[in-house]
């Protein structure tokens, strides 16, 4: 390391330390490394840089000269280590950006999945239309699945043997003391009991399970139908086809048309089938619809009076109005699945499209 | 019920329009079809739907009435002729044709190039051996038609023999060019229409015409009502035959006395007729039956057959001269061999009801007729049967011996019986009308009621129940009704005699008071005027009178009751008696009115009164938060039909079918090998888990959440004695069931194990379950194949352990707020052979209830279900887990206080089905000071688990091992966790040892800790575990 005996000596030095810094630290910083760039920094700015010599050796000045010296040391030394902030900044900047630019990432490999489950699509169409329900007012309830006759045909107006007993084909079991006993075929059951054990005024929707004996593509033995009942004073026809509109505009989320066509089901009178305008082509007719222009949903009606009767409610005080439909189906139809069975076979890709809707 | 419009016209007058109009054959042509705007939407409304429409004749739009003006034999063919047929064009077409019977001057049907015919067959100008053939000369079954070898030939169509529907020469000479189906009026529109089991009466077409009549009237549009009767053709009346029926018991006829004996308690009378010529009926009737599909036969039978299509009145024709001895309706012997009509013979049950004579049956009573006692060209005499049969009898009947005709329809269905009689007179009427000469009418007779009764066909009711569902049309039925005791009592006539005067009494109950505010009550808004309600019931045949105006006495009728009516605002109406079936009263009416209007005219107005909205029964709300839950962490619920194998528990290996309780049978399963209710969701969902990873889903996470079901109720009692009767299972079910009450495994002696019928829940509200079967609700989840795949930010393939599918049960549960605990699943427990030996637990509930399980299943279950991966899997019932919630009274099992839940249920729960019933976990504050985490690990024995770790430690700092206990001994804070963290075997560590390393966390409560608060921590717990256990520290 080279030394001073006088002051030129020094201020010649210092100006030769001042270059050679510039010198190191204007080069390209792509020339540079880290090693290197901690090889300039302990070489201007270490412990044992020239700088730190320099300052022990003011002492060999003499004393006049000694505080002049110290000062132009110092300067430099300001000098070097502001610049050498701003030069090891912009270092780091720099191989940064040059370590981010070599760590992109494939962005075509295959997204890691984030391990949520689904719900049924049929339970979130059940979901679906019970919620407008509950706003307009109606409980919710369950009821039993194994019904004793009473409460699946003879509380609903199908006495035995009567022709509407033929609509549906039921599932039975066993009979204990004379009584049938069968799968329910219809929540309408959950009617009968709602009247018997909660009593009037009514004003309820159950939806569940049911169980028919047929099975081919579009209909399977297990399937889920919702079922509202009002009974109250004074309820007419009128009434319900407001329930029914409002009930539908919200399940589509906008007004929808609706229209009534006259049917028959033993536990209401006068029925309906309710239609609602096709929902793809907005009544024009396509392939859903079988070009009719309307879908045909569920079934409606007054309670017929004999099932009051058998409920031990008073028809000539209390009346009320019945609708309800299979929710299967609508899923289908809200999903677009075209086999009902597809829903039934449990195959983890097909259902996991569905979300935790 | 498939409805011929023409037919219908027959009755009523019905709207044409103009559908086509064109040139053809150099003359004008114009069409006019039916118009089916008006009408199929008058149907729909009125309540049957027009399911299609079809017109009859349509695709022989190219067939032509021709006329062979010149015939020559062909040079290359000897069996073809040459011919010159004129179809109205200017010059004569040639047609090259093979029927034996073409010859100069007959009228055809000539088939033109361009025209399609049945079995897809395209007429094309063509060469026929070399020589030109611009078109065909159709056959009758060519064109689609019946064939009759004995009217229609075996070559082509004559067009000018009435009986194959023709028509006279010089008709046809201005027809000539007029497409064949149009000239001959062959032309026809079917509707199927889909008729409501509540509505019978419309399954024949004169119940068409009237609903048409008044749709039509309503409408305003011109209808006209016609009676097409050919009863004025039959020498005797209505009344004279009903009289003969009750009074008479046998006739003379074809030379001889024929009687009828009736065994059976069904009403029936008979008509018999003489001097009959039996030819083929004349083209009118055999078109008739032609565009419905039918065959026309001779015209005995096809009068039959019009009669039924036209009133829904089956009858059936036996030649006296085949009948030997007496008439006997019977029930069949069982193996007795009887030959139908159709030419198959039947072997017969003794349920099956016929009509015999005395060596063999003659028809199966409703259903179909004998080949033996057919009526053919040789029958002179006949005996006509109008029987009642019992509908059941008639459907059973009918499809035991797979054979559905008109005639079982109509009795399955309903039939008018208090037209019976007139069907008698139509159909006499109409075979004289037939007959080239008029028979002879010999009269009616009644059947004599044997004192054996035989219980075919009243087998599955009883008498009383039936005659109140079916009435008259059951015979059996007038011994239920006083006014008709005095009728059977005085004998032989019992049937046809009981039955006329319970349908007498009917007519006189079967009315009732039309208010003028009726209509508005039912729908809101009167729709109609009252005099145009009382005109539309009247059109539908409906009666009227007046009862309640000043001086009418005994009432007024017609036009006058109308007006009197009107002012009255009250008329008193009396039902028609095809309306019996279903009509009963004033909501009938206004159904009837409504209908007719449109029930889509009904306005709409909103219920009175505010609305509040609603919520879920307790338990829906928390059956919801539950699924919503599994779902989150990554199950993906699926769903099943509830059915389960017989052999499916033993396949899972549990002992057998009855061990998680006895499941119920259905009698009539539709998916054959699973006639069972299941009593667990896991072998449905271990199919889906094989079916899953057969298509090559190698791993996957499912849950069902659905209700299983036993046959016992929750009291523990047996509810089916002959559970598994009809498909063989009674004897076995019974057995195991039994087998597993006796044994002291048996689930009753679980107390309230998660299997037992004891935890079903209330779904009735009803004052006793006794008697019910249990419905349990329950969760259950699998995780087939591995938790990762190998991908390519992971190192490979990952298993699930048995402690992350407890957490994964646990977390379900914690949706409502509940927290559960893990035990050893012991031997007992009746899953625990399902699952593997050492990967097994049990879910309790903090209070100790039995929840559930959870485990690995043992490969040998795995391989039953051909299910190749590893698979966990756990189940929960439901209803011991809603009994934490409240949601189900605890204890005493679902029968006690079940109302009390249920109002419990309904007030703990919010509607928003977050299921936060009485949350038992606190809520966990903000962190106010840094939290100090320490790790530790420790060379332990084997022996020693990480729960009793854990508790030592915890007991070291907080100085109580009891769970609520947080707040540390000495120092200002509160323990957060102990967190095992690593369990090391291996290189360093001793045989029979283990290194344990855990994580002890605490949180400060009132300053930041110091560093001797800090070393006394760390001293307690190092100091406790050498203490308690002899462990070195290892590291901390």
């Amino acid at each position: 390391m080279s030394t001073y005996a006088q002051l030129s000596d020094l201020e010649r030095l210092l100006a030769e330390e001042r270059s050679q810094f510039r010198t190191a630290t204007g080069t390209s910083l792509e020339a540079l490394d880290d090693a290197r760039v901690e090889d300039i920094r302990l070489r201007f700015s270490g412990r044992n840089s020239p700088l730190q010599e320099w300052l022990k050796g003011l002492r060999a000045l003499p004393p006049e000269e000694r505080k002049g010296a110290g000062a132009l040391i110092n300067a430099l030394k300001n000098d070097i280590e502001s610049e050498l902030e701003v030069f090891l900044v912009r270092y780091r900047a720099y191989a940064e950006d040059k370590r981010l630019a070599q760590e992109s990432d494939d962005l075509t490999l295959p997204l890691p999945e984030v391990r949520f489950g689904s719900r049924h699509p049929v339970a979130v169409a059940t979901r679906m239309l019970v919620e407008p329900l509950q706003r307009m007012g109606f409980q919710y309830i369950d009821g039993p699945e194994i019904e004793s006759d009473f409460f699946n045909f003879e509380a609903l107006n199908i006495p035995a043997d009567h022709p509407a007993r033929e609509m549906q084909d039921t599932f039975f079991l066993a009979s204990a003391k004379g009584m049938e006993w069968v799968l329910r075929t219809q929540t309408s059951s959950v009617q009968a009991h709602a009247l018997k054990e909660r009593g009037v005024p009514l004003k309820i929707v159950c939806a569940g399970y049911t169980y028919r004996n047929e099975y081919d593509m579009t209909h399977i033995p297990t399937f889920r139908q919702i079922e509202c009942l009002v009974v109250d004073k004074g309820v007419n026809l009128a009434h319900m086809r407001h329930t029914l509109s409002v009930f539908f505009s919200e399940v589509f989320g906008r007004p929808v048309k609706l229209r009534l066509r006259s049917s028959y089901f033993p536990f209401t009178e006068p029925s309906a089938e309710i239609d609602v305008e096709c929902q793809q082509c907005h009544g024009a007719g396509c392939r859903s619809c079988k070009h009719t222009g309307w879908l045909e949903l569920g079934g409606c009606g007054l309670v017929n009076r004999n099932v009051l009767l058998k409920c031990g409610v008073d028809p000539d005080v209390y009346g009320g109005f019945a609708f309800g439909m299979g929710i299967d189906r609508i899923a289908m139809s809200k999903f677009a699945v075209s086999d009902l069975r597809a829903l039934y076979e449990g195959d983890v890709p097909f259902l996991k499209d569905f979300h935790l809707a | 019920m498939l409805a011929s419009l023409k037919f219908v016209e027959r009755f009523v007058t019905l709207p044409r329009v103009l559908s086509e109009a064109r040139t053809a054959g150099g003359k004008a042509f114009e069409r006019y079809d039916f118009d089916l705007g008006v009408l199929a939407p008058l149907l729909t409304r009125q309540g049957f739907e027009v399911e299609s429409v079809r017109i009859h004749g349509e695709p022989f739009d190219r067939v032509v009435v021709g006329r062979i003006e010149k015939a020559e034999p062909h040079p290359k063919a000897e069996k073809l002729q040459v011919c010159q047929v004129n179809v109205g064009e200017s010059v004569l077409r040639q047609i090259v044709c093979g029927a034996r019977n073409a010859r100069v001057g007959l009228y055809v049907a000539a088939a033109l190039p361009g025209a399609s015919l049945p079995g897809g067959m395209e007429i094309k100008e063509a060469k026929l051996r070399d020589v030109e053939s611009r078109g065909m000369l159709c056959s009758r079954e060519e064109l689609g038609l019946p064939v009759n070898a004995e009217t229609d030939g075996d070559g082509i169509w004559e067009l000018h023999v009435a009986a194959s529907c023709g028509l006279p020469e010089e008709h046809l000479a201005r027809l000539v060019g007029v497409p064949v189906f149009d000239a001959l009026a062959l032309r026809d529109t079917l509707l199927e229409l889909n008729v409501t089991p509540n509505r019978p009466d419309v399954l024949c077409h004169e119940g068409v015409a009237r609903e048409i009549f008044v749709g039509l009237g309503f409408l305003g549009l011109p209808a006209q009502w016609k009676t097409p009767s050919f009863a004025p053709r039959f020498s005797a009346s209505e009344t004279s035959v009903l009289t003969d029926a009750c009074t008479r018991t046998s006739v003379e006829v074809g030379g001889r006395t024929l009687q009828a004996t009736n065994r059976l308690g069904v009403s029936a009378f008979f008509g018999a007729v003489e001097g009959v010529r039996v030819v083929p009926s004349p083209g009118w009737l055999r078109a008739t039956l032609e565009a419905l599909g039918q065959n026309a036969i001779n015209n005995v039978v096809d009068a039959s057959n019009y009669v039924l299509l036209a009133y829904g009145q089956p009858s059936h024709a036996f030649d006296v001269a085949k009948l030997k001895g007496t008439l006997t309706l019977r029930a069949a012997k069982e193996g007795e061999v009887f030959l139908a009509l159709d030419g198959k013979e039947r072997v017969l049950v003794d349920t099956d009801c016929v009509v015999a004579d005395d060596a063999s049956p003659q028809a199966l009573l409703g259903v179909i007729g004998g080949d033996l006692s057919k009526v053919d060209a040789s029958t002179t005499a006949l005996v006509l049967e109008f029987a009642n049969p019992h509908p059941v009898a008639v459907r059973r009947s009918s499809r035991r011996h797979g054979r559905k005709t008109d005639s079982s329809f109509a009795f399955e269905k309903g039939i008018d019986v208090a037209a019976r009689f007139a069907a008698l007179c139509e159909l006499v009427g109409l075979i004289t009308e037939t007959s080239p000469v008029a028979p002879t009418w010999k009269g009616a007779f009644g059947s004599k009621i044997s004192e054996e009764r035989d219980p075919a066909g009243v087998s599955f009711v009883d008498d009383k129940e039936m005659a109140k569902t079916f009435g008259p049309s059951l015979g059996a039925g007038c011994a239920v009704d006083p006014s008709v005791t005095a009728v059977k009592d005085c004998g032989a006539h019992f049937a046809t005699a009981g039955w006329l005067a319970w349908s007498e009494a009917r007519s006189a109950r079967f009315a009732c008071v039309w208010n003028a505010s009726d209509l508005m009550r039912v729908a809101g808004a009167e729709l109609i005027d009252f005099d145009k309600q009382i005109w539309l019931l009247g059109a539908l045949g409906f009666g009227m009178q007046a009862p309640f105006l000043a001086g009418a006495v005994g009432g007024q009728t017609g036009a006058g009751a109308q007006a009197a009516a009107q002012s009255a605002g009250a008329v008193r109406v009396s039902f028609p008696h095809w309306r019996w079936h279903d009509v009963s009263g004033v909501a009938d009416l206004a159904e009837e009115i409504v209908r007719v209007v449109g029930i889509d005219k009904v306005p709409s107005i909103p219920l009175e009164g505010a609305t509040v909205a609603a919520k879920d029964d307790g338990h829906l709300a928390a059956l919801e938060a539950l699924a919503a839950r599994a779902a989150a962490i990554g199950y993906t619920e699926i769903s099943g039909y509830h059915f389960m194998k017989v052999d499916d528990l033993e396949r899972l290996g549990l002992e057998h079918v009855c061990a998680l309780g006895e499941p119920l049978a259905l009698m009539n399963p539709i998916i054959r090998d699973q006639p069972l209710m299941h009593t667990t969701l896991v072998p449905n969902l271990l199919r889906c888990a094989q079916r899953n990873t057969s298509f090559g889903v190698k791993r996957g996470l499912l849950f069902h959440c659905t209700r299983t079901y036993q046959n016992f109720d929750v009291e523990g009692t047996r509810v089916f004695p002959s559970n598994g009767e009809g498909i063989g299972l009674e004897a076995r079910l019974g057995e195991l069931s039994a087998a597993v009450a006796a044994s002291p495994r048996g689930l009753a002696s679980l107390g309230l194990a998660d299997y037992a019928p004891q935890s079903a829940f209330p779904y009735s509200r009803e004052p006793s379950l006794a008697l019910r079967p249990a419905e349990t609700p329950r969760l259950a989840g699998i995780a087939f194949g591995p938790r990762e795949e190998k991908q390519w930010n992971n190192a490979g393939p990952q298993g699930w352990t048995l402690l992350e599918i407890a957490s994964h049960a646990l977390e379900c549960a914690a949706s409502l707020g509940v927290t559960l605990r893990l035990e050893t699943l012991g031997s007992s427990h009746p899953f625990a052979p399902a699952l593997h030996p050492g990967r097994r637990a049990a879910i309790l509930s903090d209070s100790g209830a039995p929840v559930g399980w959870v485990g690995e299943f043992h490969p040998a279950t795995l391989r039953k279900f051909e299910v190749t991966e590893v698979t966990f899997g756990f189940e929960l019932n439901l209803t011991n887990l809603l009994k934490e919630v409240d949601l189900v009274p605890r204890g005493g099992g679902a029968s006690v206080g079940v109302a009390a839940a249920h109002e419990a249920g309904t007030s703990n729960v919010s509607s928003g089905g977050s299921g936060s019933a009485t949350t038992k976990k606190r809520v966990v504050a903000p962190l106010r000071f840094p939290a100090v985490s320490r790790d530790f690990a420790f060379l332990l024995s084997e022996s020693v688990t990480a729960g009793e770790l854990a508790a030592v430690v915890k007991e070291s700092l907080t100085g109580a091992a009891a769970s609520g206990v947080r707040s540390l001994s000495q120092v200002p804070a509160n323990l957060v966790d102990i967190r095992v963290f690593d369990v090391f075997r291996g290189k360093g560590v001793p045989e029979g040892h283990k290194s344990v390393a855990f994580n002890v966390t605490v949180e400060p409560c009132e300053r930041t800790l110091t560093e001797k608060d800090i070393n006394w921590l760390q001293a307690r717990v190092v100091e406790s575990v050498k203490e308690r256990f002899g462990g070195d520290l290892r590291g901390g």
